[in-house]
């Protein structure tokens, strides 16, 4: 027997309370709770997930024969740079995808973990990038150091034994309203003001792209995901992965697209090598590849192709915005400021601004 | 004994090394507590200033050294030492003050841990020099890390060095004085602030030099001066 609790009985319990409240609280909410998770048996890891990291692995393991093939056998008609480039980004998406497969594997908890840490060494490098001042110190150190674990641990205690009271109501509006209210005033109480909005601004934004942003990734798995009208009986690990992968993939695609049939550039100024071209072909693409993988979502195959062209179309603003704040601050990648490979934010800044849309699509359409 | 050590082994895979100081040396080899709590200190030291070392024009190597570094903040000593290879760690002292690290015995069980040579900034006598002390304790093993502003910079702007850097080099030549530029630290632990924001900082080890013959101690310290400045670019 299937309950469905209401949003409306959920309501008061969602955000300000501590789980232990809810714990010890209401017998009728905790045994609609109980009965909304038994009705719907979810594997963790399913089929579906599994086949869908060994195809991932599969193909990573031909990039990377490929690009042992290219560098070891070099032909006048490629450009050694870039088959350079192609090792390296074929050697963190090893990463990536090693690190997907382990944090999934550690269930929830070790999947927020692992963005958390992600988050927190991206807005590492970001802040070292932008100009800071003595003034900000106390706000940079209460953004590192307590913004961004909150904002996982928040998204984490939807894990808890009853995983319908999630704090989403708060989660959602901690950074952008509660820490950008926050920042300013704690640096107005130092009393510098010079620069001061910039400043702010600066501290504000790397919340907002590199914390924030982020963490509606990890947040996919704790949704009640619904198909049909009735609750999907597929893996959320399964969601997030295909999440991922669509947003690297578009990368790529779009990439491809710009250098074989790039005319247009978009914002010169900005990124030489992302084109209209790149864009619409690069999207179209990833939504074509989307479609076919849509037995790891709970999207039927058109719904998985638009979700797939969304992210791809999302990625891509993320990439030419974080392009236009390096070449601002004359960076040309953020881990050259440390070694000469690019660093994590290069990596994340597609998945960044995708994760929220993709959330927010996905939990208001596909979830109960 | 003791000279088989200071042989100059090139390259960074120059790890044939006695773990603690031979039996010649006059200062306590470290007990396996101290040598985990180093261990400890240098991993929560990488942690916090999520530091990258380059080596440019050199390489590490247990010759006998003198690291002299720009300073902006408390970190400074404790970072430069954990940036390290583990076996250079352990032969070499960052130079700290005796007032402060010598106030407890756990303050004094830390700063052993980390190697860290005590001088007393207000015991200073004629023949009890902190450049002669220095030279007692380096023995023929150790190497040194020094900031040679003597306090931390304000505003990250260096200020002129003081002359202890001239006369280590004037009483051991063939001490190899490598300029090293701590870029960020300023910003992870600023002066007058207790808690650190863990951000990213850049180290910069460059090429070694040395008092010329006849070089005056001003002009020697303006290069010297000029030698780490030189790295911030590179």
């Amino acid at each position: 027997m299937l309950v469905t609790p209401s949003w409306l009985t959920l309501k008061k319990w969602v955000g300000m309370f501590p789980i232990w409240l809810a714990d010890t609280g209401d017998d009728i909410v905790r045994q609609i709770a109980q009965a909304a998770v038994q009705g719907a048996p979810r594997y963790w890891l399913n089929f579906n997930t599994i086949t869908l990291a060994g195809v991932v692995l599969g193909i990573l393991a031909i990039a990377t024969i490929v690009g042992r093939y290219l560098s070891q056998s070099p032909s006048p008609s490629i450009n050694p740079a870039m088959v350079q480039r192609f090792v390296l980004r074929v050697r963190a998406w090893w990463l990536m995808w090693a690190m997907l497969v382990f944090g999934l594997l550690l269930h929830k908890t070790g999947t927020v973990v692992l963005f958390f840490v992600l988050s927190f060494w991206a807005l590492r490098e970001f802040i070292t990038m932008t100009p800071t001042r003595r003034g900000d110190h106390h706000a940079l150190f209460l953004s590192l150091v307590i913004f961004t674990p909150l904002q996982y641990i928040l998204i984490g205690l939807g894990s808890t034994a009853n995983s319908v009271y999630d704090y989403y109501g708060l989660y959602s509006i901690m950074i952008p309203v509660y820490a950008s209210l926050f920042i300013p005033a704690r640096i107005a109480f130092s009393g510098d003001h010079k620069r001061f909005l910039e400043r702010s601004a600066q501290i504000q934004a790397g919340l907002l792209v590199c914390v924030y942003s982020l963490s509606y990734a990890p947040a996919l798995l704790y949704l009640n995901l619904m198909q049909g009208g009735k609750p999907w009986l597929g893996s959320p690990a399964g969601l997030l992965f295909f999440f991922v992968l669509i947003s690297q993939l578009a990368e790529v695609l779009q990439w491809s697209w710009g250098q074989l049939a790039g005319r247009h550039i978009i914002a010169s100024e900005i990124s030489g090598s992302r084109t209209w071209e790149g864009l619409i072909g690069g999207s179209l693409s990833t939504g074509i590849i989307g479609a076919t993988l849509y037995w790891a979502t709970p999207f039927t195959i058109w719904q998985a192709a638009l979700m797939s062209i969304v992210v791809a179309v999302m990625g891509f603003a993320g990439g030419l915005t974080m392009s236009a704040i390096k070449r601002d601050r004359g960076v040309k990648d953020y881990g050259s400021l440390v070694l000469g490979h690019a660093g994590v934010l290069d990596r994340i800044d597609t998945l960044c601004f995708a994760a929220p849309v993709f959330y927010h699509l996905t939990r208001f359409l596909f979830s109960a | 004994m003791g000279s088989l050590v200071t042989v100059a082994l090139p390259g960074p895979n120059s790890s044939n090394l006695p773990n603690s100081s031979p039996a010649t040396s006059r200062a306590k080899p470290l007990t396996r507590l101290q040598r985990w709590t180093g261990g400890s200190i240098a991993l929560v030291a990488r942690l916090v200033s999520g530091f990258t070392v380059r080596w440019v024009d050199c390489q590490p190597d247990t010759c006998q050294r003198v690291y002299f570094a720009n300073h902006t903040s408390h970190l400074d000593a404790v970072v430069l030492w954990a940036c390290l290879p583990a076996e250079l760690r352990l032969l070499t002292r960052p130079v700290a003050a005796a007032d402060y690290w010598g106030r407890t015995k756990f303050l004094r069980y830390i700063a052993s841990s980390f190697n860290a040579m005590l001088i007393d900034r207000k015991q200073i006598k004629v023949h009890q020099s902190p450049v002669e002390l220095m030279i007692r304790e380096i023995e023929d093993i150790y190497s040194l890390i020094v900031f040679p502003e003597g306090s931390r910079a304000v505003d990250g702007e260096m200020s002129e060095f003081k002359s202890g850097l001239y006369y280590l080099a004037k009483k051991r030549p063939d001490l190899e004085l490598m300029p090293v530029y701590m870029d960020n630290m300023n910003r992870i632990l600023p002066r007058g602030e207790f808690l650190p924001v863990p951000l990213l900082s850049s180290i910069t080890i460059g090429h070694p030099i040395f008092l010329e013959s006849g070089e005056p101690k001003s002009d020697f310290l303006l290069r010297a001066r000029d030698a780490v400045r030189a790295l911030k670019e590179c």
